[in-house]
């Protein structure tokens, strides 16, 4: 038996009366008025709330496992550690609310309304969040395993470190979502669009992103655009920022450090100097060729790409994809940063480190003749 | 159901051997080697040290290596000293992803032979398997 009627419990709502910790299981409160509630620890599971009005209500560790709450209004509501597994929220106004470590296992959120609301840290494994809406929702450090997201709109949400694997986001649009350190292993993404998005650390196998749609993506650590890399190349770039090298970053107006040499034309006995921070990319034929790099810079000698007889020398990043051969100017390197030799990079030479030590990442696959020195 | 266990020679941690070991066992080391080592795979523990003539078919060291190295598979980590030659078909050394970190392995003064060099240009020899290593080349 519930501790209270339908009836009863209007009556207590209405006059601010608390139902913390109330047994209200099998009481039919739909399209019923308990706006600020204070539902707090009461046990509501399996009770249907069809269309009612819980805005502001306080729900934080209610039992709602299996209720029925679609069409509710449930705006600016805490709901904190609330168990909702199995409930069904289809097109409910959950803005701004704050789910916060709820479980909502196999919830059914579809067309629901989440705008603002706060989920970090909560269990959503096998929701359903189709076509829902989740502009600028927190799901920091949750899990989304195996949920549904197709067609969901998810601009600007904040994804950071959470569990996706598996899950389905056909469709679904996350333009300018922080992605940063989540795990989107095995999900689908054909067709989402990810114009602005923040991948740094992001985990998925290169073959995912080949369905992504984007202009632009951020691969900056801090999030902060400061890596802007175009979309076109969106798998290229995720592998280089996989293998600790700095993508490419996408070329603009403002973008003067950037420099491309393209495949087929080679240079001979010329000294090029590239500046702090700038972005070099050889997809030619350098031959005893000196490259000095300033601090930061970073040059990526392509698949296409030969350094022959050349000299680089400078506290910068280098990524070598394509043919080094020293056989001139000994040594070949002098003072790197970091030296990333790729799968299908052939490096013959030495280094000489700088004080500080090279930094080295050398993929399964590459081909090296390479005297380290100290 | 019997239960398969996999055999492995252990030196651990405090304990110092100096001379040849000669293993048809996996080798983990936590402890020193100083001498020659043979064996399928050798693993170095991130305080383990091995300097000598290692030859294995797969090292894995988050430790201090040092010496002539041959194997065919080479994942480093850790620290490799000075006078060290390390020729492998293939190695990987990955870089840290997190900014401000250590570094993940540091180089004295070594040489790397990896790869086969010539393997693109080669046709495919049939029915002649190189030993572990590949062939050297000379590195000014």
């Amino acid at each position: 038996m519930p501790d209270y009627s339908r009836e009863e419990v209007l009556n207590k709502c209405s006059k601010g009366e608390s139902l913390e910790r109330a047994d209200l299981r099998d009481v039919v409160l739909n399209q019923a008025n308990l706006e600020n509630a204070n539902l707090r620890r009461a046990d509501l599971e399996g009770v249907n709330f069809e269309e009612s009005n819980l805005k502001n209500a306080n729900l934080a560790n209610a039992n709602l496992r299996d209720a029925y709450m679609a069409h509710a209004n449930l705006e600016g509501a805490n709901l904190q550690k609330a168990d909702l597994e199995g409930a069904k929220l289809d097109r409910a106004n959950l803005q701004n609310a704050d789910l916060s470590r709820a479980n909502l296992e196999g919830v059914s959120l579809e067309g629901a309304n989440l705008s603002g609301a706060r989920l970090n840290y909560a269990q959503l494994e096998l929701a359903n969040l189709g076509g829902a809406i989740l502009e600028h929702v927190q799901l920091a450090n949750a899990d989304l395993s195996d949920a549904y997201l197709g067609g969901a709109k998810l601009f600007k949400a904040n994804l950071r470190d959470a569990q996706v694997k598996s899950a389905n986001f056909e469709e679904a649009d996350l333009t300018e979502a922080d992605l940063r350190d989540a795990n989107l292993k095995g999900s689908n993404l054909v067709g989402a669009t990810m114009t602005g998005a923040k991948l740094n650390g992001l985990e998925v196998d290169i073959e995912q992103l080949s369905g992504v749609v984007a202009e632009w993506v951020d691969f900056s650590q801090a999030g902060d655009g400061e890596t802007k890399c175009p979309g076109e190349s969106l798998a290229q770039q995720y592998e280089q920022m996989m293998n600790g090298s700095a993508p490419v970053a996408a070329a603009s107006s403002s973008d003067s450090s950037k420099r491309f040499f393209g495949k087929g034309d080679v240079l001979r006995n010329a000294t090029l100097e590239f500046g702090e921070k700038s972005v070099v990319e050889i997809e030619s034929r350098f031959e005893n060729c000196s490259i000095a790099l300033g601090t930061g810079a970073v040059l990526t000698l392509g698949k296409h790409g030969v350094l022959q007889g050349c000299q680089v020398v400078g506290f910068g990043e280098i990524v070598i994809d394509g043919e080094f051969k020293e056989n001139g100017k000994a040594p070949g390197f002098v003072g790197p940063k970091r030296l990333v030799v790729g799968k299908h990079g052939v490096v013959s030479g030495s280094v000489q480190q700088p004080p500080e030590s090279t930094e080295f990442g050398f993929e399964k696959g590459c081909v090296l003749r390479l005297k380290i020195q100290k | 159901m019997s239960e398969k266990t996999v055999k492995q020679t252990i030196v651990e941690n405090g304990t110092e051997f100096e001379g040849v070991v000669r293993s048809q066992c996996d080798i983990v080391v936590s402890g020193q080697i100083k001498g020659d080592v043979t064996a399928p795979t050798l693993t170095l523990k991130p305080e383990g040290s091995v300097r000598g003539k290692v030859k294995v078919t797969t090292l894995k060291s988050e430790g201090s290596l040092g010496g002539e190295i041959e194997a065919e598979s080479v994942e480093l980590s850790g620290s490799v000293s000075d006078d060290t030659v390390i020729k492998a078909a293939s190695l990987e050394v990955k870089l840290n992803q997190s900014a401000g970190s250590k570094l993940r392995v540091s180089f004295g003064n070594c040489d790397l032979q990896v790869g086969e060099p010539t393997a693109k240009a080669k046709p495919e020899t049939h029915g002649k398997k190189e030993q572990a290593g590949p062939e050297l080349a000379r590195v000014n």
